[in-house]
Order: structure tokens, then sequence, then C-alpha cells
């Protein structure tokens, strides 16, 4: 398919239409998606994405890999949310192998999940402004994050690929300094996220670009089996923290932001509503944690019993699960990843039909997709 | 006894039943398609389904052994449109074919790739195609 | 330095003679002169090494985005990316490749202008990193398009990065020494 795309690129069609092939190399696919659109003039009839180009054997590689050893792998699938990757697999091993987690730990993931939220919502908001041609956001966003990252790497050790969560626990305690830290950071955060909406929400070019382009109706969505704030966005109050209670978010208190009209200017709304509601949850986690353990009593060779569960965690693009099999070895037999981007995506060539092509980069910015994750 | 009561006992169902069980439990307001993925149980391919209920998040599970030959089993398309995708992986990893489909065809591999890497059989020939691209 | 005879010299327009390194400058230009006027080429390239944005994986978050962010700040080293390969003199091959994605990377080296640089970033386009030996890797982008520098880490961080290419600026000036001695 590929190969013959690239020769029809920029050919006119039988009834005037052009075909356009939108990358792999593309400076707003957001990684290396290609997009097929068919054009009229300007207007997108049809649209159809071509993944693949990051598979990475993600699934195989686990059937042969020990259970532990597979947390850092799967840090690499969303690789601007590893915290829930890791997340969502510890708890698949964990129920199949009814550990209890130390109290400590739980609150410790809910923390650590809830700063990476923030993370990944800001390069979202940040790159969506770059791909509406506002280069201001991402510099702004690149700059906030750095101090995010400091924290992260005080906890973790590590930027990006952080591997903090073990199977019956996290690595490691946060420092004791850490509160200040974090109320540091939300001091720059609250002025970020205060200045962004002065610059690009309440801006009406940005408004002119994003209201009412790339409607998702709550039927769509639906029926897509789409998660998220990028549903969210359209009315359904979907949120699994609140939904499917797990961890110890039934102690906190906070919002599901949604929106109305489920369009690029309401994910966009929704994804900044989503950080104030972090910030609420990480103060409450930090004042209700208590002392203790951090990590259970795992064995040295870990081997899980046979029998299979699917567990899921809300993450920054929405439902992440994992369908684990296990027939009681050291690996997993067989390994699901259902990933939000992937399902997310398959939505464009229905969000994206009859709009014109400038829209359509803004559309895809919005459905915020990783191509790790989609792909896998 | 209601098929959601049935494939809470069971989730197995057969291949015959597969597409009207599912018909029935998306008419029971099963309205989102969570996933939907295969196991290679050795000698059978087995289909499973994970849905779910968007007003209160209750879960169900089906799966539909298929015969690992020439595995085939009807599309589920035309009840969720979220299925496209998931059954297009499933044919890629899988080589389940799914009779119906508007559009199966590889959708992560390479068109040529030969096999179907989930496979617990399959082995990588890679040594011919590591320089991709010639 | 040895100046053929007046009558087999080639005429070469000086614009031309500045682009192709094999042309030698002793012909156009008084013999030691040359030399300078070399580096001079190579100082404006190395001091201008524009990368393409293409990221592939998580490394482009770190190598990409990142670095060329506020705090990290790739500008100052006189690099700056390019959203086509046309313009582009580095290629950050920030990510692994896949067999589908193996013709890509490579048209795209094949699009880049003479001459042209490769930075393999993180232990991927390395040598495959964790997915090495798996159905659909090539483990190490030097197994389809040339690699000047080597980047390990997964991901490596931004000054990493900067090391990289501050070894491709070593590199392109070690080329102006090199085609002066000749």
């Amino acid at each position: 398919m590929p190969a013959a795309v690239y020769g029809l690129n920029g050919r006119e069609l039988a009834d005037g239409r052009i075909l356009v092939n939108i990358g792999p190399q593309h400076p707003s696919t957001h990684g290396v998606l290609q997009v097929i659109v068919e054009l009229e003039g300007e207007t997108v009839i049809s649209a159809e994405p071509e993944l693949g180009y990051l598979h990475r054997c993600f699934e195989k590689i686990c059937e042969g890999w020990s259970y532990p050893q597979i947390i850092p792998l799967t840090d690499r699938l969303d690789y601007i949310s590893a915290i829930f990757n890791e997340w969502v697999y510890c708890r698949a091993v964990e129920s199949l192998m009814g550990l209890e987690i130390p109290e400590r730990a739980e609150y410790l993931r809910v923390i650590m999940a809830e700063l990476n939220r923030i993370g990944s919502h800001l390069i979202a908001v940040g790159t969506f402004g770059m791909d509406l041609g506002a280069t201001t956001p991402f510099t702004w966003v690149f700059r906030v994050r750095e101090d995010l990252l400091n924290i992260f790497e005080l906890v973790t050790g590590a930027r990006q690929m952080y591997n903090y969560l073990r199977i019956g626990g996290v690595k490691q305690d946060i420092p004791e300094e850490f509160p200040t830290l974090i109320e540091q950071f939300f001091a720059v955060l609250e002025e970020f996220l205060v200045n962004y909406e002065t610059l690009l929400v309440k801006n009406p070019i940005f408004v002119a670009r994003s209201k009412m382009v790339g409607v998702l109706t709550a039927e769509v969505g639906l029926a897509y089996a789409a998660t998220g704030p990028f549903l969210r966005a359209s009315g359904p109050r979907l949120d699994l923290r609140v939904s499917e209670p797990y961890s110890v978010y039934d102690r906190f208190k906070f919002e599901v932001p949604t929106g109305t009209n489920g369009d690029c200017y309401d994910r966009t709304v929704v994804r900044l509503a989503e950080m104030r509601e972090s910030m609420k949850i990480i103060r409450q986690a930090l004042a209700q944690m208590p002392a203790g353990e951090i990590r259970a009593k795992t064995p040295k060779v870990l081997k899980v019993p046979a029998g299979e569960v699917y567990t899921a965690v809300e993450s920054p693009r929405g439902e992440v699960g994992v369908y684990l099999v296990s027939d009681g070895g050291t690996s997993p037999y067989r390994l699901k990843w259902r990933s939000p981007s992937f399902v997310n995506l398959s939505t464009l060539p229905e969000l994206v039909k009859g709009t014109k092509l400038a829209d359509f980069i803004a559309i895809l910015g919005s459905i915020d997709i990783i191509l790790g994750e989609v792909d896998r | 006894m209601s098929v959601l009561e049935q494939v809470r006992q069971n989730p197995v169902v057969d291949k015959s039943e597969y597409y009207a069980c599912l018909e029935q439990l998306r008419n029971e307001g099963f309205d989102l398609l969570i996933s939907l993925t295969a196991v290679d149980r050795g000698d059978s391919l087995e289909v499973v389904v994970h849905l779910a209920r968007s007003t209160d998040l209750e879960r169900v599970v089906v799966k539909a052994p298929v015969d690992s030959s020439e595995p085939a089993i009807p599309s589920l398309c035309s009840l969720w449109p979220a299925a496209n995708w998931h059954e297009r992986e499933c044919y890629d990893l899988f080589g389940i074919t799914f009779l119906g489909h508007p559009n199966l065809k590889r959708i992560l591999l390479k068109e040529d790739f030969s096999g179907h890497p989930l496979r617990k059989n399959f082995t990588a020939a890679r040594d011919g195609a590591a320089k991709g691209g010639e | 330095m040895a100046v053929s005879e007046p009558s087999q010299q080639k005429i070469y327009l000086p614009a031309e003679s500045v682009t192709d390194p094999e042309i030698p400058l002793a012909n156009l230009v008084p013999a030691g002169l040359g030399v300078h006027l070399k580096r001079l080429v190579q100082w404006g390239r190395k001091s201008s090494v524009w990368y393409l944005s293409f990221g592939i994986a998580c490394c482009a978050i770190e190598g990409l985005m990142a670095a060329g962010g506020p705090r990290f700040d790739l500008d100052r080293l006189g690099s700056f990316f390019r959203a086509t390969p046309r313009q582009a003199d580095l290629m950050i091959v920030a990510g692994n490749v896949n067999l589908k994605m193996a013709e890509v990377v490579k048209t795209l080296y094949e699009q880049m202008a003479e001459p042209r640089y490769v930075l393999a970033m993180g232990s991927c386009a390395c040598s495959g990193g964790p997915f090495r030996g798996s159905y659909n890797m090539i483990d190490g982008v030097d197994q389809i398009i040339p690699v000047d520098v080597y980047v390990p880490g997964c991901p490596p961080r931004p000054e990493a990065v900067f090391q990289g290419i501050l070894q491709i600026q070593a590199k392109i000036m070690a080329q102006a020494e090199k085609g002066a001695r000749k």
C-alpha cells in the first residue's frame, strides 16, 4: 500500500480529487503515523491511517521475559506517561498473585501517577498549540515540564523512563523535602495555567481554529469505545478513577471535568482542568499518606499462579488495560495491551470527514496519541 | 437464563453462537467493545472479547475457540465499529479471518510479512528480512 | 603542494569549488590560502548543523523536544530543526527502526543534501536496545544508513545529545584539515 501511495502522492484521481500522503515523517503527526488523505480542493473526503511504523513486538517479547523484567519494557509503550503503564501491568500481576499492597505504596503510586498525568497533559496542550501554529505554548510547557522532571529525577532517578513501580509496591520512598518541592512546582504550574488560558484559550484565533472543529459526538465516541479526556470532552463522565475506583482513589475528593461539544477546544479545556484536579489529588494524598512499608514481600523468583485477568487504569489518554494469561510459569503466557491511543485513533476517519486539511492537523493533535502505544 | 448469566458462568461459547451471543449482549446495553484479541492455546486459537457497559462499567468476557489450521469467525464490525481495528490487528498477528470484515488486511506489519508472529509456533526468519528496504 | 600545468587545469566557478570537496582549491586561489578558505567553509557548516525534525519513538521527547526546549536550548549550538530533509544537514535517528520504517529512513537519508551526517540516538538506534532480535526490528540503524556518531542511553539525556552534536562539529572541522592536506 504505502509504495503505491508514494507514487500517487499529489496526483489527481479520476474525479478531480487529490490523494495526499501525510507522514510518517511529518512535523505534526506526533510520531511516525502515516495518513493517506483524499482531498477535494481543501476538503477531506476520506482519511486512512496507516500504522505499524513503530511496531516493536512488545507482546511477543513479553512471552519470553520474566515478570519483573517486563516493567521497564512497559515504560516504552506510552513513553510520556510511563507510570501508568507500569501501574496497570503491576496491578495485573498482583491481582493474579493475590498480593496485598502496603498502603503507603498505594499513595506513592497515586502521587507519582498524578504528577505524570500533569506532565503528559502539559505536552498535549503544548504540542496542540504548535499544531495551530503557536510556538510559544510549546516553549512554555517545556520550561514547566523541566521543573516537574527534576522532581521525578529526585524520586525515581530518571527523567522519562521511570521504572519506579515494583510488583508489590514501589522502588523507593520520597525524600523529606518532597512536599516543599511539590508546592514550589505547583506555584509554577498555576502561573502557567493562568498564562496559557490568557494567551490561548481566550485567544480569538485559537477559538476560531478549535471551536466546533473535529466534533466527536458521544454516540460515535462510545461506539468506538474511545476513553479518556478525548471522550469526556463530548459529555460522558467515564473515568475509571471514579466509576471503578482502584487503589485508594475512593478516598479523594475531585471532579471529573467534562465538555459539551466534543470539539478540539473542549478537549484542551478538559485537559487543563484535569491538571488542576490532579493537583488537588496530590495535595490530599500527601496529607493523608500513612507511614510504613513501601513494598510487599515477594519471592526472589516470581511465579504467577495460572489464570487470567483484565485490569485497567485511567491514563492521561484513557483506559489502558492489560489482559494477562498465566500458565503458572515465570513469564506470561499471553499479554495483551489494550492501548487507549490505538482505540482513540480509530475514530480519526470519522472525525475528519468533510473538514478542511488545515483542521485535520488540529484534530489529529487534539486526540493526543502516542505512537509507541498505538503500534506497541 | 439470560445470555449475560450464561456468559458469566462459562465465557466460552461455540463459534456458531458467537455472533448471536454478542448481538444479545449488545442489546443488553454492552455498548463498549473494550478489546478483542486472541490467545494461542496450542491446538486451537481462542478469540477473547472484552465488553463493558458505559452506564455502570459492568464488564463481561466472551471467548470462542477457533481451529488453528484455518481460523475463521464472524466479524463484529456491524455491532461495534470499534471492532474494525482490533480485528485487523488480530488478523495480522494471529492470522484469524474475520468473515464480513470491510477491510481485512494487515495493520501493524508490512503487507509482505510472512507468518503471524503471536502464534506460539512462529519462528522469525529474520536474516533475509533484516536489511529491510532493500 | 603540486600545482598542475595551466594548460591542463580545468576552470571552476568559485561557488562550485567550495561545495565540492574533491576540487583542489589550490587551482583557484594562491597556494596557502585554500586551506583557510576551506576552514572558513567548514566553520560555517559546523556552526549551523540543522537537524531534521524526525522523532521516531521515545528518544524524540528527550533528544528533539526537550533538547530543543528552553532549558537545554539546542539553538545556541547553531542547531535548529527543519521539517524537510532537503534543508537538513543532520538526521537524529531518535528511536528504533523496524522493517516497515526502514525504507522510509533510507528515503529520508537519500533526500538530504550532502554533506549529511547521522546521529544514532539511544540504544535502539545504536544496536536494537531492549527490542533487539525480535521479529520486526532492525538491530541498529547502521544496518541501513551510515552513522557518524552513536549516543547510547535509554533514552540519553539531552546533555548526551549535545555531546553528540559537538562530536559531529568536531568531525566537520576535521574534514577541513583532511581536505587541505591532500
